[in-house]
Formats: structure tokens, C-alpha cells, sequence
């Protein structure tokens, strides 16, 4: 059972409680942007084995969406941060250094 | 419909007398947090919890969301002074009393009983006296305040309400002990 500790109400929520919003931290492609941009930005996502950054939203409890940096192999979850942010916060990254030396996902490292 | 009681090792009564306002702020926000002052003379409560104020309680559902719970008999007036207090402001005050239902939990192994239907931590180290949380009943959405050692409030849709009873009855039912 995946348990995430939601940033806003600060509680623990376990996975039935939570609603899984897929990958993290995408760029919309709206309006005037390129075919190619468009569909990456519909259908391209993410699908490693390991590290992952990912939305949940605290559908049992405080409602809120949230982000999470967590192992898709290990169910190890380095990090738990608010929504409002356009890349994880420094706190997470030393967390998952820590734990996984020279790390990379997308354009983050 | 007059209040209804399960008698098992844990009591089940549902409380009908109850009126709540659903309250979306910013309640970061000094002008709320002194407007709520005004109107009912209790600070806000924190995150994962509730504040009282008389027969009233204010529980804290999200950074955005306040649950006003009174006594029906107290609720107009209540929603009056709440409703001249944050005029003004960019707020949402909603009466939800028709939309919601309460009951209350008594009996020394009322935390057992919660713990058999909410995916939460009951231990009082977790959840002490004065605590709030939103989760769920097996099936569906609901709210929990540790009002005293042997005393549970909850709160869950008027919709499920008969669902909810059912469930916590046969979770209170004599018999159905976890420790004996
Ligand atoms: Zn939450």
C-alpha cells in the first residue's frame, strides 16, 4: 500500500484515498503550438522504472492536488510538495540525491 | 425523522438538531481570520483540527475550507452575524445542513470502530482529543472529529447517510470485538 503524506492538510493518505493524476510537471501546448508539441503534450508521458514524478490529488480528505517524487519499482517515495511549483523543490532533489547519486528525469537532475 | 440509536459495545445515535455552513475562504487571510473572530469569537482552527466555540465547531478542511457545525436552534443567527462579519470579502458562505448528516460514536473502544471503516490512524498519539480529519468510510466520504476519549463525531453526505449507519452499527455490534 502506497502511502503519501499530503502537503496542504499534512496528513497521511493511504492509496484509497488518493486520486492518481499521472505524470508531474507537463508543459501545456494549447492554442498555436506545433502538431508535434500538441500530442507530446497529450499522449507523451513518462513511463520509467524507478524514479517518477508524479500528481495525486487528496481525494479523501483536503481535496488538493499535490506532487510526489517516488520509486514506480520500489513504492520508495523521496517526497511529498505542493502543486504550485514549475520544478521540485530543492529539499526533494537533495532527498532523492541522497538516495540515488546523479539522478535524471526529463530536464531535471 | 426523530434521532435513531444502535446499542452494540460502541453507541451509534444519529444527530438530526444540527445545522452546517460550508465556509470557502483564503484563511490565510488576516481580514477572514478577523472577521471570523467578530462573528463567532474563536480563533481558526489549525490544520487537522477543529476549534469550539460554545455549542458551535469550526473544523478546518482545507486551506481553503472551513465547517461551521451548530445547534438548528442557534443557526440563523449564527449565519447572520457570520454573513454581515465577511461582507465585503471574497468569500462563499452556503447553509449545506440539508446536504449533510452527523452522527456520534460513544463507548470506551470507539477508536476500534472507527478504525475497522476509516483507512486512518485512530491511536491517540496520531489522533488526539481535539483532532479532524477528512476521510473515508469504506465506501464513502466522510469527516471524523475526536471530540473526547469515548466520544466520536462524524459527518457524511445526507445521500449515504443510511449506508453509514448500517456500516457503523454492524462495525459496533456486540460480538464484533477486536480486543477482548
Ligand atoms: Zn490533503
Amino acid at each position: 500500500m502506497l502511502i503519501l503524506n499530503c502537503p496542504y492538510c499534512g496528513r497521511d493518505k493511504d492509496e484509497t484515498e488518493l486520486a492518481a493524476g499521472g505524470e508531474a510537471h507537463l508543459t501545456r501546448f494549447g492554442p498555436g503550438s506545433s502538431d508535434q508539441d500538441f500530442e507530446g503534450y497529450l499522449f507523451g508521458r513518462a513511463n520509467p522504472k524507478g524514479l517518477h514524478f508524479e500528481r495525486w490529488r487528496c481525494a479523501a480528505g483536503c481535496g488538493k492536488w499535490f506532487h510526489a517524487a517516488r520509486c514506480t519499482a520500489t513504492l520508495e517515495v523521496f517526497g511529498t510538495y505542493k502543486a504550485q511549483t514549475l520544478e521540485p523543490p530543492r529539499v526533494i532533489k537533495d532527498a532523492i540525491t541522497a538516495k540515488r547519486p546523479g539522478w535524471s528525469w526529463r530536464n531535471f537532475s | 425523522m426523530p434521532n435513531r440509536e444502535f446499542q452494540g459495545y460502541v453507541n451509534v445515535s444519529q444527530i438530526m438538531d444540527q445545522s452546517m455552513f460550508t465556509l470557502r475562504a483564503n484563511l490565510a487571510s488576516t481580514k477572514i481570520k478577523a472577521a471570523l473572530k467578530l462573528a463567532m469569537s474563536v480563533a481558526l482552527p489549525k490544520p487537522g483540527a477543529c476549534a469550539t466555540a460554545g455549542a458551535c465547531t469550526l473544523a478546518w478542511m482545507s486551506p481553503d475550507e472551513l465547517l461551521i457545525i451548530a445547534p438548528s436552534a442557534e443557526a440563523q443567527k449564527l449565519y447572520s452575524s457570520l454573513d454581515t462579519a465577511l461582507s465585503g470579502l471574497h468569500v462563499l458562505l452556503e447553509d449545506v445542513s440539508d446536504a449533510r448528516a452527523k452522527f456520534i460514536l460513544t463507548g470506551a473502544h470507539v477508536r476500534e470502530v472507527l478504525a475497522k471503516l476509516a483507512p486512518m490512524d485512530t491511536h491517540p498519539a496520531q489522533f488526539p482529543v481535539g483532532s479532524f480529519n477528512r476521510t473515508r468510510f469504506a465506501q464513502v466520504a466522510g469527516a471524523v472529529f475526536m471530540e473526547k476519549d469515548d466520544m466520536i463525531s462524524l459527518i457524511c453526505f445526507r445521500s449515504v447517510q443510511d449506508y453509514v449507519f448500517a456500516l457503523f452499527s454492524a462495525a459496533a455490534a456486540h460480538g464484533s470485538e477486536v480486543f477482548q
